[in-house]
């Protein structure tokens, strides 16, 4: 069984279009979208949710007004501008959960509650079984439920006996992205010709590297520009990366995504690309 | 004198044109500030002041547990009361791990002790570059560091209201994006025609409404063939859509390179002041 | 010349035996698999600090170290973890690609676990 994760620093490079074309092309399969703020991979993919967990990642504070002495001493110790100066309410965006207020209160009127912060999905699709979550609006992005997608998707493929496990990373260089990565075979990064696409795969190489996991690299819309494209292969020759494919700015992809198709299907020739990326993670995979 | 507005852009994702649009509108104008409030990864330095990093500098601090272990008595109370792992006792001495620290100074009010006492540490910093018509300040997180929110707090308190304020704000709708655009007049939402841009549009409309924002949307990437599939839903919506920046291979290729497209290519200063107009009528009503 | 009488630590992804598989994220694993070198006994210890929203490595280090553990094995250590556990005296080992606890064990015995390193920082 064999575990890919796709990330790309910068976001908007085209690495869930991407990992929903290779899906396409792999046999026995479970994806798992780790792209857990703003999942997109499921409207290329339209798995049908089987089942949902709700998910419980942090606490808030809870304030029992009934018994409040309005003695302010919370808005006095909250460090985070997250209780009302008027009358000592409890804004939740603001709250971190930290329990300082819950301590200072003398009358024990403030409680630390577990609150959803997210659901996390399971779900067949036509590829697959597939894995996916959301967070809500104001919840912080952590590995916390990046981790539990990961976890879940593992577990089915082991069930379920699979050959493999694709998963679209978080965007990012942070902690999501490490927990897209932790238990992964290789990474495939998918990155784009511009200066920012360019800084950014240059700061998550240095996560893929501690993973001693094999790298590929994809240049999309390469020939945007061809300057820095010919650097990013020059940089990726040198760190040993390789480059599994190169796709040019391409009006089929951009009419494919309109209509929530995968360009593979759309396509000869980007097929025969995307074929050929199979055969080289097979390749890698094997040796 | 006409009284000026702040406004904040903002898309559900990176990489839809939220800094094509805050760089290219701040150009436009006159007597402007740009805030860049993506701490995390900011990018309109790029093409403003690709030289920021010798430009003036602020330190934004936070504040750090720092514990006496003469006082310590190893009772694990701030172990235990931490939410964030942030502290830990190894061999009856406690250890501090910076990163994962929210600064509540939860441990230094719980230790029996007095054993705990703060220190300041550099979480980001802001950078700033006066350019003849545009002031630009850019905020940036330290790497290993996570809290954001406090680098985009410092950052809004370089708002100068006398002047026409855009605040290019971190993409999504977690706790920086909401600090970011929050006191704002009015957000701009950038979105691009495909299931993608809708379904993130959806997402990002649901928080501005969880908030009471004011806001309107602008189409990047625009095309006729499938521009419809926001049409349709701003429309049913009552949702206003007050731009459309055109899919261009051109603009894409100035992109790459770091150059703001109001300068090459023609008309855009004129579309763009309108569109600060147009924010600023529907901010004011 | 006896075994040293250690406790040897794998992250678990659920409490069972020696046949379960490893976990492959330390501070988040399920469970810790503790297991008594001498007389090769093995516990399971539910993985608490997987709870909280940060520092899960840090927590799960805190875990081992209030455990007893002498050894702890994963495949990826932070540097939170890495430094927490380091302090502790807690020896800290490498996980070639053995996906079962069993197949850990073996190779811990035959003196096949490498000396770790601590990852690159996330945010958590």
């Amino acid at each position: 069984m064999n575990e890919i994760t796709v990330i790309s620093g910068k976001g908007g490079t085209g690495k869930t279009t991407f990992t929903a074309n290779l899906a396409s092309l792999l046999d026995n399969l479970v994806v798992g979208d780790c792209d857990v703020d703003a999942p997109n991979l499921h409207l290329l993919l339209n798995p049908e949710n089987k089942s949902e967990a709700v998910f419980k990642g942090m606490k808030l504070a809870v304030k029992n007004d009934d018994l409040c002495i309005d003695c302010g001493l919370c808005y006095e110790s909250c460090r985070f501008n997250a209780i009302t100066a008027a009358d000592y309410q409890i804004k939740n965006l603001k709250c971190e959960g930290c329990a300082v207020c819950a301590y200072v209160c003398p009358t024990d009127a403030i409680k630390m509650e577990e609150i959803e912060t997210g659901t996390l999905y399971e779900a067949e699709s036509r590829f697959g079984e597939m894995v996916h979550a959301k967070l809500i609006p104001g919840a912080d992005t952590s590995g916390k439920l990046v981790s539990e997608v990961k976890n879940r998707a593992s577990e089915l493929a082991k069930e379920k006996n699979k050959d493999w496990i694709l998963i679209d990373g978080s965007p990012g260089i942070g902690c999501p992205v490490i927990a897209s990565l932790t238990g992964s075979d290789l990474a495939v990064l998918v990155t784009e010709p511009t200066m920012s696409g360019f800084a950014d795969l240059k700061r998550v190489m240095e996560v893929v590297n501690h993973f001693k996991i094999p790298a590929g690299i994809v240049i999309n819309k390469y020939d945007l520009n061809e300057n820095i494209s010919a650097k990013i292969e020059a940089y990726a020759a040198e760190e040993k990366i390789e480059l599994l494919t190169k796709i040019p700015y391409s009006r089929v992809i951009v009419d494919s995504l309109k209509k929530g198709d995968l360009f593979v299907d759309n396509d000869a020739q980007l097929r025969t690309k995307m074929l050929t990326v199979k055969e080289k993670l097979t390749k890698i995979l094997g040796s | 004198m006409a009284e000026e507005i702040s406004l904040s852009i903002l898309s559900g994702k990176g990489g839809t044109g939220k800094t094509t649009l805050a760089v290219n509108l701040a150009l436009a104008l006159e007597n402007v500030q740009l805030l860049d409030a993506d701490v995390e990864e900011p990018n309109d330095y790029l093409f403003i002041s690709p030289e920021i990093e010798s430009k003036e500098t602020e330190s934004v601090m936070r504040l750090i547990p720092e514990v006496n272990d003469d006082k310590c008595t190893a009772c694990r109370k701030c172990v235990d009361f931490c939410e964030y792992n942030a502290l830990a006792m190894m061999l009856d001495n406690v250890m501090v791990f910076e990163e994962v620290c929210h600064s509540c100074g939860g441990c230094k009010i719980v230790c029996p002790e007095d054993a705990i006492t703060e220190k300041e540490k550099e979480l980001g910093k802001l950078r700033h570059d006066s350019l003849s018509n545009l002031d630009f300040w850019q905020g940036e997180l330290n790497t290993k560091e996570e809290k954001a929110v406090p680098v985009i707090e410092k950052l809004k308190t370089k708002i100068d209201r006398d002047k026409k304020v855009v605040i290019d704000s971190p993409p999504g709708t977690t706790c920086p994006t909401i600090e970011a655009i929050t006191d704002t007049d009015f957000t701009i939402v950038v979105t691009e025609p495909s299931p993608f841009g809708l379904h993130d549009l959806k997402m990002v409309i649901e928080m501005l409404n969880d908030i009471s924002q004011s806001f309107a949307v602008v189409i990047n990437r625009a095309e006729a063939d499938s521009d419809y599939l926001i049409e349709d839903y701003c429309q049913a919506e009552g949702i206003k859509i007050m731009l459309k920046i055109p899919f261009s291979r051109k603009i894409a290729e100035l992109y790459s390179e770091g150059i703001p497209f109001v300068n090459k290519l023609e008309g855009w200063d004129e579309k763009l002041q309108q569109l600060y107009q147009e924010i600023r009528e529907e901010a004011l009503k | 010349m006896g075994v040293l009488k250690l406790k040897l630590v794998i992250p678990a992804v659920a409490e069972g035996n020696m046949e379960t598989e490893v976990h492959d994220n330390f501070g988040r694993a399920t469970f810790f698999a503790f297991i008594d070198t001498e007389t090769e006994e093995i516990d399971f210890v539910e993985n608490t600090a997987a709870k909280k929203s940060s520092g899960a490595g840090v927590g799960a280090a805190q875990l081992c170290a209030d455990n007893e553990a002498d050894i702890v094995t994963a495949y990826h250590f932070g540097p939170k973890a890495f430094k927490a556990l380091t302090a502790a005296g807690i020896e800290v080992l490498d996980l070639n690609k053995q996906k079962l606890i069993k197949e850990v064990y073996s190779d811990y015995k035959a003196g096949k676990l490498a000396e770790a390193e601590a990852g690159p920082g996330g945010h958590h």
